[in-house]
C-alpha cells in the first residue's frame, strides 16, 4: 500500500491525514493544537505540524505529502528567513483601520477592479500595511513574505530561521489570490500594491502550477523521511474544494466557526457589490467565495443559553414550525462581514409571549444562522455563478435541524458528504499529484437530503428584520431565489 | 366591618382570599385564570371559573363561612361580555387583551378621537369595552336586553340576579363621561350603541344580597353582601392607601402606574401620551393610569425560556442582585431588551409591538439575558413615568415585584427614588375588603419596607442609559 499524507495547518490546529493512495481512505491521522492567540510567532505552527506527525505516528512509510493552511496569514522574514516580527492572523482584528487606510488610498472598487476581492482586514496586504505602522524596524528588515503554508512547505523543503533560502519559496494560485496583491485576471502578482502596503518590495513566493511538485522533503526533520516529494499545497478551501471533486454548478456551504460559500467558476468576478472575492482553486480554475464571521458558534451560544446539548438543540429546533411563530434571530455575534456590519451583535426580533418559546428561540438561531448562508449564496448568484446543487459541509452539518431548516431555504438539491477531514484529504491528493502528476480520483460517499417543502416567509423575516434594524434598506431585494 | 371573601380575577390567575371582620388574612388560595378558544381568540371559559369561586368557598370551614358577610370581586379592567337580563350570555366573556372589536375604532378619525378622550379620559383603543360591546352587539345581531359586563360584574350578577357597572371599571370601557358620570350618548353613539347597553352604576360600596341559591349552596349567610369592588389597580391603590402626590406601582401580570388627582387631566399632552383617566374605586377621586404590558408574566416566559424551576430563577436574581450590589456586572455587555412581549405601553399602546433583544455576543449567558430584560423593564418603566410629568412623592410597590430585589433595585436606583414595597402580598384583596366594608386601611399596616437608591449606581445607570438610548429609542420604534 503506497501512503500519502494531507497536512491541514489551520486556525485552531495542526492536522494530519495519512491515506491510502489507491483509495483515499484514511489509515492513521494525528494533531495537535494551535496557540488561541491571534498574534503568534509563526514557529508554533512549525511546532504544531511536528506534534501531529509524531500523533500520527510518524511518516517514516509515506511516499509523498502536501500541505493546506489558513488562507492570509503571513510570516514576515528576513534575507535570512528569520521572521521578523510574531504574525497576525488572518481573524486578528487589530488591523483594522490599515484596511480602512488601505482601502482610502487606493479606493475600494479599486481593489476589486485589481485584486478580485472586496479588501478585508483578513487579507495579507493589509497585515503588510499592519507591520509597517506599528513595526516600521521589522517592515525595514523584510526580505519575503510567505502565508502559513508557503512557509510550512519551505520549512518540510529543509529551510528555516537563519537559513537563507528565501528565493525557495513556493506557493500556488489559492495561497496568491487571498493576498490582495495578486490579479485573477492576469495569473501574477501586483508588485505595486505590495509595495503601497508595506513601503518597499520584498520577495514572494514562486506561483506553481496545480500538479506542480514543491520539491523534496529535507533532511533530519523528525518523523519525516527526507527526499520524498512535497506536493504544490493550497489554501484550505481550496483544498476542500478538490477533495469534494467540486464542478462548475456546484456551492459548498460550509458550516464551520465561520461560515463559508464557495463554487468553482472558470473565470474570476468582481462583486463591486463587495461580498464575493474571487479567489483561485487548486486545479487551474477560480473559487469565488463569500464567508460570514457567524456560523456554527452560534449554535454553541443557542445550547449555552438554553442550558442544552447541539442535539437537544436540533431536537427542540424542530419541534417548532417553520418561522419559529415569528421569532427572528439576526446572529451577528461577533459582527458580520457578509453584510458588512462589523460593530453589530445579535438580535432578537419579534418576541412575545406565545413564541419566545424553547424550540422557537432553538429554530430561530438555526433558521438566522442558515438565512445569512443563504444571502450569501445569492451574494454569489449576483456574480453571475450560478448554484445548482448544494454541499452542506463543516461540524454542523450533521444536524437533523441545519439540514431540514436549509431544505426549507432553497430549492436546489442538497448533498451531505459524510464527514471527512476534507482539507487534510484535498492535501493528501496534492501529495499524490507529486508521485503521479495527477490527482487521483478519490470517492466523496454523501447522501442526498430529500426535497422538502419551501417556506419563504423564513427568508422574508430575515429581511424584514434587517430592514427594521436599519441594516438594509426596505425594498432592498434579498429574498431567495436558489 | 364583615368577613370577607375577595376574588381578584387576574390576565393569569385568580386569587381569592377570606379576611376576618378586623381585616386579618385567614386563608387564600391561587388558581390559573381558566380560558378556553374561541374562533376569535380565546375567552373565559365561565363554568371553570364559577366553579373556582364556589370550590374555594365551599372549602372553608362551615363556621368561618357562617361568619362571611361580604363578597368583593375585582378584575382587570377591559374584559367583558354582553349579559342579558337573565344573565344568559349575548356574547362570549372576551378579555383585556383580545382586539376583536379594533375594526370599530377605524372609522374614527382624529376629531372623534380626541372628543372620546376629553369625555372619557381614555386614548381610543381596542382593549376597552365599547369596541367589544360594538363587536358583540354587531354580532348578536340585536341587544335587547342585554348589557355590557365586565368580569367581575358578571360573577356578582350570577350570584346576585342583578346586573350594574362598578365607577373604576365603568371608566375603562371608554363610554363613561368623567365630567358627568354617566355613560355618553355622544361616546357610545359612535360605536351605534344605545347608552341602555351599559348598567347601572354603583360605587363598590353599594353590594347586592346573594342569591338565595347561591347562600344555601354555599353555606353562606342569606344577607351576605356581594360587592364590585373594581379595577384591580384601582382597588389596590385604596389598599395601599394611595393619596395624591403619590404613585402606585402595581406589579401584576401587567405592570401599573397609577396617580390619584382631584380632576381629571384632559389636556392634549396626556392625549399624546395615551394616559388613561378613570374613576378611583372609592369614587372620590380620578386616576391617571397607565399599564406596561410586560410585567411580573416575564418571570414565567425566563423560566419556560431557561428551563429553570422558580425557585432556580430566584437564586439567579438573587446572584445577579448580589453581583450588581458589588459592582461586578459589566453593563455594557449586558444586552439590550425592549421587553414589549405583549405590545407596547404609552405612548404608542401598539398591541403589535413585539419585544427585541438587542447586542447578543458571543460569550452572552443566561444571566445575561435575565439582568437585561429586568434593566429593560426598569428603563421602559422610567420612560411611562416621565409621561406624567409629575415626580412623585412616593412610589408604593404591591405585587409580585415586592419578592424581587433585583427589579426594585434597579428601579430605585435608576429613578433615585426610594421605593416602599408592601411586604403583604395581597394588597389588591385587602383593598376590596376594605371597600366591601367602607373602611380605610393603612399603607403601614402592610409593613412596607424602604429600597433606597445609590447614588454610585443611580450614576453607573443613567451613564448606561444615556449610552444605549439611541439605540433603545431606535429599538422601540422599530416597524413590526
Amino acid at each position: 500500500m503506497t501512503l500519502v499524507a494531507g497536512i491541514d495547518s489551520s486556525t485552531q490546529s495542526c492536522k494530519v491525514s495519512i491515506r491510502d493512495l489507491a483509495t483515499g481512505i484514511e489509515v492513521r491521522s494525528g494533531k495537535a493544537a494551535h496557540p488561541a492567540q491571534t498574534i503568534v510567532d509563526p514557529e508554533v505552527w512549525w511546532d504544531a505540524l511536528l506534534s501531529a506527525v509524531a500523533d500520527a505516528g510518524g511518516l517514516a512509510d509515506v511516499a509523498a505529502i502536501s500541505v493546506s493552511g489558513q488562507q492570509h496569514t503571513p510570516i514576515f522574514m528576513d534575507r535570512h528567513g528569520l521572521p521578523v516580527s510574531p504574525s497576525p492572523l488572518w481573524n486578528d482584528t487589530g488591523s483594522h483601520p490599515h484596511m480602512v487606510s488601505l482601502n482610502n488610498e487606493l479606493g475600494r472598487d479599486e481593489w476589486i477592479r485589481r485584486t478580485g476581492l472586496p479588501l478585508t482586514l483578513s487579507d495579507t496586504v493589509v497585515k503588510l500595511r499592519w507591520l509597517r505602522d506599528t513595526n516600521p524596524v521589522a517592515a525595514s528588515h523584510t526580505a519575503a513574505v510567505a502565508v502559513v503554508h508557503d512557509w510550512l512547505t519551505w520549512r518540510l523543503m529543509g529551510y528555516g530561521p537563519g537559513s537563507g533560502g528565501i528565493e525557495a519559496l513556493v506557493t500556488d494560485r489559492s495561497e496568491a489570490s487571498g493576498t490582495a496583491y495578486w490579479s485573477g485576471d492576469t495569473g501574477e502578482y501586483c508588485m505595486d500594491l505590495f509595495e503601497l502596503a508595506l513601503g518597499a518590495t520584498a520577495y514572494v513566493p514562486r506561483i506553481l502550477g496545480p500538479l506542480d511538485r514543491a520539491g523534496l522533503t529535507g533532511p533530519d526533520i523528525p518523523g519525516i523521511p527526507a527526499g520524498i516529494p512535497i506536493g504544490v499545497g493550497s489554501g484550505d478551501n481550496a483544498a476542500a474544494a478538490l477533495a469534494l471533486g467540486l464542478v462548475e454548478g456546484e456551492s459548498v456551504l460550509s458550516l464551520g466557526t465561520s461560515g463559508v460559500v464557495y463554487a468553482r467558476s472558470s473565470h474570476p468576478v468582481h462583486d463591486f457589490g463587495g461580498y464575493v472575492c474571487s479567489y483561485a482553486d487548486a486545479t487551474g480554475d477560480h473559487l469565488p467565495l463569500v464567508a460570514t464571521l457567524n456560523a456554527a458558534r452560534n449554535f454553541d451560544i443557542g445550547a449555552r443559553v438554553l442550558g442544552c446539548s447541539h442535539e437537544e438543540l436540533s431536537a427542540l429546533a424542530l419541534q417548532a414550525p417553520p418561522g419559529a411563530e415569528g421569532l427572528t434571530l439576526l446572529p451577528y455575534f461577533e459582527g458580520e462581514r457578509t453584510p458588512d456590519l462589523p460593530h453589530a451583535r445579535g438580535s432578537l426580533l419579534d418576541a412575545s409571549f406565545e413564541n419566545f418559546t424553547r424550540p422557537n428561540f432553538a429554530r430561530a438561531i438555526i433558521e438566522g444562522t442558515i438565512a445569512s448562508q443563504v444571502y450569501m449564496l445569492e451574494a454569489l448568484k449576483s456574480s453571475n455563478v450560478s448554484t445548482d446543487r448544494l454541499i452542506l459541509i463543516g461540524g454542523a452539518s450533521q444536524s437533523a435541524a441545519v439540514q431540514t431548516i436549509l431544505g426549507e431555504l432553497v430549492s436546489v438539491p442538497i448533498s451531505v458528504p459524510e464527514p471527512d477531514e476534507y482539507v487534510a484529504k484535498g492535501a493528501a491528493m496534492q501529495a499524490a499529484a507529486a508521485i503521479d502528476g495527477g490527482f487521483p480520483t478519490w470517492p466523496v460517499a454523501a447522501t442526498d437530503l430529500p426535497a422538502t417543502t419551501l417556506y419563504p416567509q423564513i427568508a422574508a423575516q430575515h429581511s424584514a428584520a434587517k430592514v427594521a434594524l436599519g441594516y438594509i434598506e426596505t425594498g432592498h431585494k434579498e429574498a431567495s431565489s436558489v | 366591618m364583615s368577613a370577607t371573601v375577595t376574588v381578584d380575577i387576574g390576565t393569569t390567575g385568580v386569587k381569592l382570599c377570606v379576611f376576618s371582620a378586623e381585616g386579618v388574612l385567614l386563608a387564600s388560595d391561587r388558581h390559573r385564570t381558566p380560558t378556553v378558544p374561541d374562533a376569535w381568540g380565546e375567552v373565559y371559559d365561565l363554568p371553570a371559573l364559577m366553579s373556582v369561586v364556589e370550590s374555594f368557598m365551599m372549602r372553608l370551614p362551615a363556621d368561618q363561612r357562617h361568619e362571611i358577610g361580604r363578597i368583593a370581586f375585582t378584575s382587570v379592567g377591559e374584559s367583558g361580555g354582553l349579559v342579558r337580563k337573565d344573565l344568559s350570555l349575548a356574547s362570549p366573556m372576551i378579555l383585556w387583551h383580545d382586539h376583536r372589536g379594533a375594526e370599530h375604532l377605524n372609522a374614527l378619525d382624529a376629531a372623534a378621537r380626541t372628543n372620546i378622550y376629553r369625555t372619557t379620559g381614555l386614548p381610543a383603543n381596542a382593549n376597552y369595552g365599547i369596541s367589544k360591546t360594538a363587536w358583540a352587539a354587531h354580532r348578536a345581531g340585536s341587544i335587547e336586553d342585554a348589557q355590557w359586563l365586565n368580569i367581575a360584574e358578571y360573577l356578582a350578577a350570577e350570584l346576585t340576579g342583578k346586573r350594574w357597572s362598578e365607577w373604576s371599571l365603568a371608566s375603562r370601557t371608554m363610554a363613561l363621561g368623567l365630567e358627568d358620570r354617566a355613560w355618553s350618548e355622544s361616546v357610545t353613539s359612535l360605536f351605534g350603541l344605545p347608552t341602555s347597553v351599559f348598567p347601572e352604576l354603583r360605587p363598590a360600596t353599594y353590594g347586592a344580597t346573594i342569591a338565595t341559591r347561591y347562600a344555601i349552596r354555599l353555606g353562606l349567610p342569606e344577607k351576605t353582601s356581594v360587592h364590585v369592588a373594581g379595577h384591580d389597580h384601582m382597588v389596590g391603590a385604596v389598599g395601599a392607601e394611595l393619596q395624591p402626590g403619590e404613585l402606585l406601582n402595581s406589579t401584576g401580570t401587567t405592570e401599573g402606574l397609577l396617580f390619584l388627582n382631584e380632576r381629571p387631566s384632559l389636556e392634549p399632552r396626556f392625549e399624546e401620551a395615551k394616559l388613561a383617566n378613570g374613576i378611583a374605586s372609592t369614587a372620590d377621586y380620578y386616576t391617571l393610569f397607565a399599564s406596561i404590558p410586560t410585567g411580573g408574566s416575564a418571570f414565567e416566559t425566563l423560566q419556560a425560556m431557561f428551563d429553570l424551576r422558580p425557585d432556580e430563577l430566584e437564586r439567579v436574581i438573587d446572584e445577579l442582585h448580589e453581583d450588581y450590589l458589588d459592582n461586578r456586572i459589566d453593563l455594557s455587555s449586558v444586552p439590550l431588551v425592549v421587553p414589549a412581549f405583549r405590545g407596547s405601553p404609552p405612548p404608542t399602546k401598539d398591541a403589535a409591538a413585539r419585544g427585541i433583544v438587542s447586542g447578543i455576543h458571543s460569550r452572552t449567558t443566561t444571566a445575561d439575558l435575565v439582568f437585561g430584560t429586568f434593566l429593560g423593564m426598569v428603563l421602559q418603566f422610567a420612560d411611562v413615568l416621565e409621561l406624567f410629568g409629575v415626580e412623585p412623592s412616593i412610589i408604593k410597590v404591591i405585587g409580585p415585584a415586592s419578592r424581587n430585589p433585583l427589579w426594585l433595585q434597579l428601579k430605585a436606583d435608576l429613578l433615585n427614588t426610594e421605593l416602599s414595597v408592601s411586604q403583604f402580598p395581597e394588597v389588591v384583596s385587602r383593598g376590596a375588603h376594605a371597600l366591601a366594608n367602607s373602611t380605610h386601611v393603612s399603607w403601614l399596616d402592610t409593613t412596607p419596607r424602604s429600597v433606597m437608591p445609590d447614588h454610585s449606581r443611580h450614576r453607573r445607570l443613567c451613564d448606561w442609559s444615556g449610552h444605549v438610548r439611541k439605540r433603545w429609542e431606535h429599538l422601540k420604534a422599530t416597524p413590526r
